[in-house]
């Protein structure tokens, strides 16, 4: 087809020259064409005659261009000069994108907070600012601590380029923030004179991830201090910039009206260029790889804009047993599930949360110990720097060679191979009489009978450990202790323990741990460096859910029943800590928080808490007691009269005097061993028929090989993360004659993330009577496991290590994601066919 | 089963490296210097006033029989590399029990196993075994700067905190080792071709510097060329190795050939070809880093239900692509060949650079939800918060 003269004219028309120009004067007009459509409907009187006619003022070349030379606006589309400089631009804004810190895009700045916050005067600064104010403000400063803020970021950006560039002595900052790296290669040099014996010890690795993380530490520290200087040295500079920022929205680029137009004109550009020529032209196979690719360009620009139009985001929260219909999009307003984002008029539907799980990694923590001047032990190395392994069925460690005087390493001394691991396992306890020359205790085991006769529970229970079965549904304890005779055991009834609710124990540095009983409303004192704490036990829960957390203090749900009923799951107590300074704390200790890593605010006050299972309110606390001849009796505390002879294969009614929660058949325990003189040869199996959701503890069967007087000798122990033997205690003596002292402890890892978090889902739908909820679907959701329901996808986003029973679920509801995805393995297919397949297949490439 | 360490791996698969980078340097310089090792060779020439006279006429082509053997050597030596790297990265999965990818000192390790291997399907696919002379020299020096890159980048990863980690929920995806895996071969290839450019710009400099008036040099490589060692100098050693390091190196190589007489006329041919041998490398790892991309973005929908989240590290990435989409677009339709096309490319393997290794230092980083290799920072694995609610006085 001939080009006409006025074609050839516009074609060359467009060099990189005008391209540029024209896309930078539509840089500043797509905002002025935004900011008056937007206007326009809010505008009133006057003001909205003034932004209509600013409107068409500024549409109109466009149309009088589209009307007179519309040649002009087709070959815009088809330059290729016009495209390239359009792509730069979107780089440009892209680059812009990552030079200057990003709003939060699901919780954006509200409109004119900033403005708001610029005109403040010095007469404001007494009045209370607003939230948006205060939002806005957060967003620059981080005053809340979630993160970094602008200021701190842009400060970190510019520092981090400056010091590499070996020009940050132009900040002018104090001397005294000045990095000493003398002085921290002074610090780490005892840590460098041990590196070998550390690399002998615990492995290349270990040496150098120690050491590695102990100076980019002591660096950081510094570097740090002086980052935070320059964010107040030039605070004004941080604000200006702020300011102009959100003017120009540069801490919004990706959603900003100019960044927005590049991508119009990308599709426009792709569109004209992929179609000119005819649908004949681009079926020539020669094309296909061209035109898949540019397609799926365009799908993905289609379905981004779809996206941008009607996507919906935001949480559901969910306790487990719970259902909604409800959700919360990010913008704070609440939905339900109806075809109401739809408009398709679908049924309403709700979700129940039927089960939830978030599953820790489990460790072994090899804990060397070490004997000071003094003879006190203490561990080698700080807590949280103890070598830890995970483990898996086959793997083998190998520590602790000795070093020799040339440098040499000699044999491991200690190896430990993980002869088997079981992730969900149970606890075999059938009871044995002790052999002779093993260590005797009395015992029992007991199951828990449910109304069908069937065993639900079972547990042993030893007479020294003090550690009851709680049986919450009927709000009853049972304890087994050892007696010598009838008379004893009468003896033993007739006391009612005194009630407690567990212990504190506060971790102090002199290794020497002090405990205290917690009762709500006990006061007790401590005294530190400082001067003295006064604590006072405000409230104790055995299973602590939380509801909020509110300026970073725990709101807990209210209990929904009596706590003697509650099965202690989360067991916690909230402290109220007044220093001697008046300044006081309100702090939840959590029995979970083992590793001690919730944040507190008196730091040098730190507290573990046990829950007391028998001493801890209940309804009926019953006693099993066993004299050494093997003699049995049975009664409730409190109640001498009700001691009776007891037998193995009896049934023992629970709650039977009514108080039951559950108000219906009281439930039985049966009987099903008891040996005065019993070992047990704990059996660790894995559990028969679970899923994910199950929370049986971990299990690991270990050999651990050390040298013994005749040869290396080889212990085999089970040890399990919760409910059994948790850690085991190894003496041995090297090579060079140094004796060792290890505990090897198997934990779980419960500071760090989980390692995997699961939700299961039930659908309800309402049925057309709209009486009842029905059960349509089920669906269990991780990470990377989505679930997918009338164009709503529900996905795992929170969980709470406060509330085991909590779930956040993602909610999204965007009907433009099928035209992305499509779009994706469109430019990826597209791309392969341009530049592998067809040029492996034809073994040419195209080089023009 | 101790000798199937990742760390020893790693150190053996340095010094494979450092053994090829000097054996390709050597043959390098071999190629170079071979048209000046051949005897002289002289005749008898009868001057105008009738004297007869011994004069040299020229030099007898060296026999290039071992020179040769040894340069063949070379895709072998890459091969060995590779082989080692590989078993370093399959010997780190059984340490942690996943894809190695997660951390610096398991993912760039995993990019030079990648470079290596892209090292081999260049050789090829760029014909370099079919090259002979002087333009063998240059093959062998190219292959040199790979393995030189491959060794300086090791020698860096082996002082990297090495602690394991495990995988957060986030990572515990198919795509975690397809998208990553992609990324790094498309990465590392695209380095290569960055550095065949920069080598390329290197030569045309001194040739500018050493005889200007036939040789004149564009602005862009008068200033381009210096700016970019400049550049890249604070960069790490690697940095220093590549950037002002190869330039001083192939500064006594362009003074050596121009002394001997050759005047780099070698050169010619080379430039001639460059445009084609940039561009095959390109075809090689673009489809990876655009596969990557995606990738990446196909996982994040997975994840977040979130095909495209602004992130600062997806949209380094596509700033990344965005570079080499330009340099394809101008080639293609722009008809932009040789010098200028080629800047692209060796400023795009920048734009990687800071994307894989400087990203955390953006300002936008801060809130990035993909620090999962910086040590330092545990993944906020995209936990959802409301803001903070305002004090009702400050």
């Amino acid at each position: 087809m001939a080009l006409s003269a006025q074609q050839k004219a516009a074609r060359d028309f467009w060099t990189f020259r005008k391209a540029t120009l024209v896309l930078l004067a539509l840089t500043a007009w797509a905002p002025l064409v935004g900011w008056l459509t937007r206007g326009l409907p809010e505008a009133e009187g006057g003001a909205r005659i003034g932004f209509a006619i600013g409107l068409f003022a500024v549409i109109l070349p466009v149309f009088a261009t589209l009307a007179f030379r519309p040649w002009m606006i087709f070959e815009f589309f088809r330059s290729v000069r016009v495209g390239v400089t359009n792509l730069l631009l979107i780089g440009l804004g892209s680059i812009l994108g990552v030079l200057f810190f990003q709003e939060d895009a699901d919780f954006p700045i509200p409109k004119g907070a900033v403005e708001s916050l610029a005109s403040w005067a010095d007469a404001d600064a007494q009045r209370p600012w607003t939230a948006d104010e205060f939002y806005a403000y957060d967003t620059y400063a981080s005053l809340s601590g979630r993160g970094a803020g602008f200021r701190n970021a842009q400060a970190f950006f510019v520092y981090r380029l400056a010091e590499g560039l070996g020009m940050d002595g132009l900040f002018g900052l104090d001397e005294e923030i000045a990095i000493d790296r003398t002085a921290i290669k002074d610090r780490l040099a005892p840590l460098v004179e041990r590196l070998p014996e550390l690399e002998a010890r615990y492995g290349k690795d270990f040496s150098i991830a120690l050491s590695s993380q102990s100076e980019t530490g002591l660096l950081t520290q510094g570097r740090d201090r002086r980052i935070g200087a320059v964010e107040e040295k030039f605070d004004d500079f941080w604000w200006t910039l702020f300011v102009w920022s959100d003017r120009l929205d540069l801490i919004r680029v990706y959603k900003s009206d100019w960044f927005a137009m590049y991508w119009a004109i990308l599709f426009g550009g792709v569109l004209v260029n992929t179609f000119r020529g005819g649908w004949r032209r681009n079926l020539k196979p020669a094309r296909w790889g061209f035109v898949v690719t540019h397609i799926g360009v365009m799908m993905v620009c289609v379905g981004g804009l779809w996206s941008r139009m009607h996507e919906q985001r935001g949480i559901l929260e969910l306790n487990v047993g719970r259902t909604s219909d409800l959700w919360k999009t990010w913008a704070g307003e609440t939905r339900t599930f109806h075809g109401d984002s739809t408009g398709r008029g679908e049924p309403p539907f709700s979700i129940r949360l039927t089960g939830f799980r978030a599953d820790h990694h489990d460790v072994l923590s090899l804990n060397y110990l070490t004997v000071e001047e003094d003879g006190r032990q203490n561990f080698e190395f700080a807590l949280d720097r103890q070598p830890e392994e995970r483990l898996w069925t086959g793997k083998v460690l190998r520590y602790d060679r000795v070093l020799g005087e040339d440098g040499s390493m000699g044999d491991p001394q200690l190896r430990i191979e993980v002869i088997e691991k079981i992730e969900q396992s149970i606890l075999d306890q059938r009871l044995r009489p002790a052999e002779p020359g093993e260590t005797a205790h009395p015992m029992a085991r007991l199951a828990l009978i449910d109304s069908h006769g069937h065993a639900v529970r079972e547990t042993a229970l030893a007479a020294a450990l003090q550690v009851p079965f709680v049986h919450a549904e009927s709000g009853s304890r049972v304890l087994l202790a050892a007696v010598e005779d009838e008379n004893g055991a009468s003896e033993l009834l007739s006391v009612l323990p005194e009630e407690r609710w567990g212990i504190l124990q506060r971790a102090s540095a002199d290794a020497e741990h002090k405990y205290h009983d917690v009762r709500p409303g006990e006061i007790f004192q401590e005294e530190l460096e400082d001067g003295v704490y006064t604590v006072e036990v405000l409230d104790a829960q055995p299973f602590l859910r939380v509801q909020e957390v509110n300026a970073s203090e725990i709101v807990p749900a209210p209990l929904d029943r009596e706590v003697e009923f509650i099965d202690p799951r989360n067991p916690a107590v909230q402290l109220r800590i007044t220093a001697p300074d008046g300044e006081i704390e309100n702090r939840w200790v959590l029995a979970a928080d083992t590793g001690n890593s919730l944040p507190v605010k008196f730091e040098q006050l730190r507290y573990g808490f046990l829950w007391d299972e028998w001493r801890s309110p209940a309804k009926n606390r019953y006693l099993l007691m066993m004299s050494a001849n093997g003699g049995l009796w049975w009664g409730e505390a409190g109640r001498p009269e009700s001691l009776r002879p007891a037998q193995e294969g009896e049934f023992f009614t629970l709650g039977s005097d009514g108080t039951g929660f559950s108000g219906g058949p009281a439930e039985q325990i049966s009987l099903l061993q008891a040996l005065p003189n019993a070992s047990v040869s704990p059996e660790y199996l894995q559990k028969p028929g679970v899923d994910f959701f199950d929370n049986s503890p971990a299990a690991v069967h270990l050999a651990i090989t050390t040298p013994g007087p005749e040869g290396p000798q080889t212990d085999e122990v089970w040890l399990r993360t919760r409910e059994g033997r948790r850690q085991h205690a190894l003496q041995y003596r090297t090579a060079d004659g140094s004796v060792r002292e290890l505990v090897l402890v198997f934990r779980e890892q419960s500071e760090g993330l989980p390692i995997e978090w699961q939700s299961r889902l039930q659908v309800l739908e309402l049925d057309t009577s709209g009486q009842s909820w029905t059960p349509v679907a089920d669906s269990a959701i991780r990470v990377n496991d989505y679930f997918h329901y009338k164009g709503y996808r529900f996905f795992q986003t929170n969980h709470d290590p406060r509330d085991p029973t909590y779930s956040g679920i993602g909610v999204v509801y965007d009907p433009g994601i099928p035209f992305v995805l499509t779009g994706y393995y469109l430019v990826m297919f597209g791309t392969a066919v341009v530049f592998l397949i067809k040029p492996l297949i034809t073994r040419r490439h195209r080089t023009v | 089963m101790e000798f199937f360490e990742y760390r020893r791996l790693l150190e053996m698969t340095k010094f494979a490296a450092m053994a090829s980078t000097l054996v390709a340097f050597v043959t390098a310089f071999g190629w170079f210097l071979l048209p000046r090792l051949g005897r002289k060779t002289s005749g008898v020439v009868t001057t105008p006033e009738g004297a007869q006279m011994n004069v040299t006429t020229g030099r007898e082509p060296r026999d290039p029989g071992l020179l040769l053997t040894v340069s063949r050597l070379l895709p072998w030596l890459a091969g060995l590399c590779f082989l080692i790297n590989f078993t370093a990265q399959t010997a780190r999965y059984f340490e942690v029990m996943h894809w190695p990818a997660q951390t610096m000192y398991e993912v760039i390790p995993l990019g030079t196993t990648a470079g290596f291997l892209s090292c081999i399907v260049l050789y090829f696919v760029l014909g370099l075994q079919k090259t002979r002379g002087v333009a063998r020299g240059f093959s062998d020096l190219f292959l040199g700067v790979i393995f030189l890159g491959g060794w300086l980048t090791l020698v860096s990863v082996l002082k990297l905190d090495p602690t394991g980690r495990a995988l957060p929920p986030a990572l515990q995806s198919y795509w975690f080792s397809t998208h990553i895996t992609a990324y790094m071969f498309g990465y590392f290839t695209l380095f290569i071709a960055t550095a065949a450019a920069w080598l390329l710009f290197c030569f045309k400099f001194w040739r500018g510097v050493l005889d200007g008036q036939n040789h004149p040099m564009t602005k862009l490589t008068k200033w381009g060329v210096p700016a970019f060692a400049l550049v890249s100098a604070p960069f790490g050693g690697m940095g220093l190795g590549l950037g002002p390091g190869l330039l001083l190196a192939t500064g006594l190589m362009a003074f050596a050939s121009q002394r001997v007489g050759s005047n780099l006329a070698w050169f010619d041919r080379w430039e001639q070809g460059a445009d084609r041998f940039t561009w095959l490398i390109f075809v090689v790892g673009f489809p990876f880093l655009t596969a990557g991309l995606i990738q990446g973005g196909l996982w994040a929908q997975e994840a977040w239900a979130l095909y495209w989240g602004w992130d600062s590290k997806e949209v380094s990435a596509l700033i990344s692509w965005l570079f080499y989409v330009v340099y394809l677009h101008l080639r293609y339709v722009a008809g932009w060949r040789g010098e200028k096309g080629m800047w692209i490319l060796a400023f795009g393997g920048l734009s990687i650079y800071i994307t894989f290794q400087l990203f955390g230092y953006l300002p936008a980083s801060q809130s990035s939800l993909h620090r999962y290799t910086d040590m330092s920072v545990v993944p906020a694995e995209g936990m959802m918060a409301p803001p903070p609610e305002a004090p009702t006085n400050y």
